[in-house]
C-alpha cells in the first residue's frame, strides 16, 4: 500500500498522485501493543448522562507514534484515562500486550494536560517519585532520575521547586518523570498546549528525538493538526461528542520531519479541512 | 536597614512618650506606671524566680495541651477527611463545636475535673484541637484530584498514596490549622488562668490587679508578648517558610 491510507470506511480522500507516491510504505511486521475494542464511556453528571466516548476501536502497534486530534470535549482525555486504568470503560475492553522487560516499572503512564508535578518535591524528587514508590534504592533512583533530566536538558534545575520553572520546563520534567518509569505505553494529553509556538516546536522536536532513541509506543493527544502531522506515524481524527473515530491517516514521512516539507503541508491542509468540516457539523448540530 | 531604623525609632518614641506621660502626674501610678517601674518589676520578678515559675507553669500547660491536640487533631482530621461516613458524623459534630468559644468549656471542665491541672488542660485542648482537626480535614479533602491521579499513575496506592501524595499536598492547610490552633490554645489558657486556675502567667496578671500593682500587670503582659513572638519565630515562621519555598509565594 502507499504511504497515505485511509484505513476507515469514511470518505475517500482524493489526493494528488504525486503526494500519494512520495510516501513510504508501512512496515507490517511490528507487534501489536494495544487493542481498544468497542470502548464506550458515559459520565453521570448533575445535568444528566454525558456520553464521552462511543464504541472506539483502535489497534496500536509497538513503537508506533499515534496522534489523536479532535474537537474539545470529544473524550480525548477520557480515552487516555481509560487506557491508563484511572477509570474503567462502561463497555468494551482495552488490552495491553506487555513484554517481559526488567527495566520496566509500569505499563502505562500519562503526561497530563495540566502540570501534575508535585509542588512539595524538587524537580529531581518529582522525577524519582515513581521509582521511589516502586522501591528503587536511593542511589540508583537519583542516578536514573538525573539521566532523564539530562535527556530533557534540565539537569541544572534538579534542585529547584516546581513553581520556579517555566511552563515548558514543567512539561519537560513531567516527560522525564514519565520516561524514567520506562512505561510500555506513554500517553500524552496535549502536553504542549499551554506553550508558545517556539517552545512548542522545540519540545516536539525533542520529543521526536527521544522517541526515536527509546522506541516507545506513544499516544499523543493534541488540538493542533500541524503538531500531530509533524510527530505522528498515524493521526486519528475524532468526531465531536460523543467521541468516535472519524478518520485515520497514516503518515510515512521520513524523520526527522521538516516543517517546510510540501508533503507535510499538504497533509496538514487535508486533515485541517476534515477537522473543520467536522467542527462545523458539530456546531450545526448544537444550534440546530 | 532603613526598616529596622524606622522600627527602632518608632519604639523609642513610644517609650519616651510613655515616660513623659507617666511623669506628668496626670494619672496616679496605679493607672500608669513609669517604664522604669515596669522594668524594675520585671527584673525583680524574674530575679526572685516568681515570674520564671509562672512562665514555666504556663508553658508546660500549653505545650502539653497543644501536643495532645496535634496528636489527636491531625489523625482525626485525616480520618474525617478520607472517610465520608466519619466526616458526616464526627466531622459535623466538630464543626458545630467550633462555634463555641473554647473558654465556654471551663465551667464544664471544672465540674468534671475540679480545680486541677486537668481542667485547664481540657480547656486548652478544646481551644486547639478543633482548628487543627478541621484544617487537616479540609486540607485532605481539597487535594487536587490531579495529584491523586498522577500519584496513582506512578504506582502509589492505598497507604502509600496517602502518605506520599495526599498528606504532603495537604501540608499548607495543616500549617494554617496548627498556627490557628496555637493561638486559640494560648488564648484559652490565659482566659482559664485569669478566671480560676492557680499559678501561671494569667494568675500573675490577676494578682497584679488585686494588689493594684499596675507595674506587675504590664510586666506580665510584656512576658506574654515575648512568649507569643518567640513561638511564632521558632516554629510557625519556619513552617510557613517551608511552604513558601516549595509552593511559591501565593500560598499561606
Ligand atoms: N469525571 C468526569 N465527570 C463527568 N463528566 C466528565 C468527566 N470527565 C470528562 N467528562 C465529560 O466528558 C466529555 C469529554 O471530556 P474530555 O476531558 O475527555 O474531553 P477532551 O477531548 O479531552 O477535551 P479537551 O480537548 O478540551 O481537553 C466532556 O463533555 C466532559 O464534560
Ligand atoms: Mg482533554
Amino acid at each position: 500500500m502507499n504511504g497515505l491510507q485511509i484505513l476507515k470506511d469514511t470518505a475517500v480522500v482524493d489526493l494528488e498522485q504525486n503526494l500519494r507516491t512520495k510516501f513510504l510504505s508501512i512496515p507490517e511486521n511490528t507487534r501489536l501493543k494495544l487493542e481498544i475494542k468497542d470502548v464506550s464511556k458515559t459520565f453521570n453528571t448533575r445535568d444528566g448522562r454525558i456520553c464521552a466516548l462511543n464504541r472506539i476501536n483502535l489497534t496500536i502497534k509497538e513503537g508506533e507514534f499515534t496522534c489523536v486530534v479532535g474537537p474539545s470535549g470529544c473524550g480525548k482525555s477520557t480515552l487516555l484515562h481509560l487506557i491508563a486504568e484511572l477509570e474503567a470503560p462502561d463497555k468494551g475492553e482495552i488490552i495491553l500486550y506487555s513484554t517481559e522487560d526488567e527495566g520496566r516499572l509500569v505499563e502505562r503512564l500519562i503526561v497530563f494536560q495540566e502540570s501534575a508535578l508535585f509542588p512539595w518535591l524538587t524537580v529531581l524528587e518529582n522525577v524519582a517519585f515513581g521509582l521511589r514508590i516502586k522501591g528503587m534504592r536511593y542511589r540508583e533512583r537519583v542516578e536514573r532520575a538525573m539521566d532523564y533530566l539530562h535527556l530533557v536538558r534540565l539537569s541544572k534545575f534538579a534542585h529547584c521547586y516546581i513553581h520556579e520553572l517555566s511552563g515548558g520546563m514543567k512539561q519537560r520534567v513531567a516527560l522525564a518523570r514519565a520516561l524514567a518509569m520506562n512505561p510500555e505505553v506513554l500517553l500524552m494529553d496535549e502536553p504542549f498546549a499551554a506553550l508558545d509556538i517556539q517552545t512548542r516546536e522545540n519540545l516536539s522536536r525533542e520529543l521526536e528525538e527521544i522517541w526515536s532513541k527509546t522506541g516507545k509506543t506513544i499516544i499523543f493527544v493534541t488540538h493542533n493538526v500541524e503538531e500531530a502531522v509533524t510527530l505522528g506515524d498515524r493521526v486519528i481524527l475524532f468526531s465531536g461528542r460523543p467521541g468516535t473515530v472519524q478518520k485515520e491517516y497514516r503518515l510515512n514521512l521520513s524523520r526527522p520531519r521538516q516543517r517546510e516539507n510540501p508533503l507535510l503541508k499538504e497533509m496538514i491542509n487535508l486533515i485541517s479541512n476534515d477537522f473543520k468540516r467536522l467542527d462545523g457539523a458539530s456546531i450545526n448540530e448544537a444550534t440546530g | 536597614m532603613g526598616s529596622t531604623a524606622k522600627k527602632g525609632g518608632f519604639f523609642l518614641l513610644l517609650i519616651l512618650t510613655w515616660y513623659a506621660l507617666a511623669h506628668s502626674g496626670w494619672w496616679p501610678e496605679y493607672m500608669l506606671p513609669a517604664p522604669e517601674a515596669v522594668c524594675r518589676n520585671l527584673v525583680n520578678g524574674i530575679g526572685s524566680g516568681r515570674y520564671l515559675m509562672a512562665i514555666a507553669v504556663s508553658i508546660r500547660r500549653i505545650l502539653l495541651g497543644y501536643l495532645i491536640s496535634l496528636g489527636v487533631g491531625i489523625p482525626l482530621g485525616m480520618l474525617t477527611g478520607r472517610l465520608k461516613w466519619l466526616d458526616e458524623t464526627v466531622g459535623s459534630l466538630l464543626l458545630g463545636f467550633q462555634a463555641l468559644p473554647s473558654i465556654a468549656w471551663l465551667p464544664l471542665s471544672l465540674l468534671w475535673f475540679g480545680l486541677s491541672e486537668k481542667a485547664i488542660l481540657f480547656v486548652v485542648i478544646m481551644g486547639a484541637l478543633l482548628s487543627i482537626t478541621l484544617a487537616t480535614n479540609s486540607g485532605v479533602k481539597n487535594v487536587p484530584p490531579l495529584y491523586i491521579r498522577a500519584g496513582k499513575n506512578l504506582g502509589a496506592k492505598g497507604k502509600t498514596l496517602f502518605t506520599q501524595v495526599i498528606l504532603p499536598a495537604a501540608f499548607p492547610s495543616i500549617v494554617i490549622g496548627m498556627k490557628q490552633g496555637w493561638s486559640f490554645a494560648w488564648r484559652s489558657l490565659m482566659a482559664g488562668e485569669l478566671l480560676f486556675i492557680n499559678l501561671g502567667l494569667g494568675h500573675l496578671l490577676m494578682i497584679g490587679r488585686e494588689l493594684n500593682d499596675m507595674a506587675q500587670v504590664i510586666a506580665v503582659m510584656f512576658i506574654l508578648i515575648v512568649i507569643g513572638l518567640l513561638f511564632d519565630r521558632l516554629l510557625f515562621s519556619r513552617l510557613e517558610a517551608v511552604v513558601r519555598r516549595r509552593w511559591g509565594f501565593d500560598q499561606v
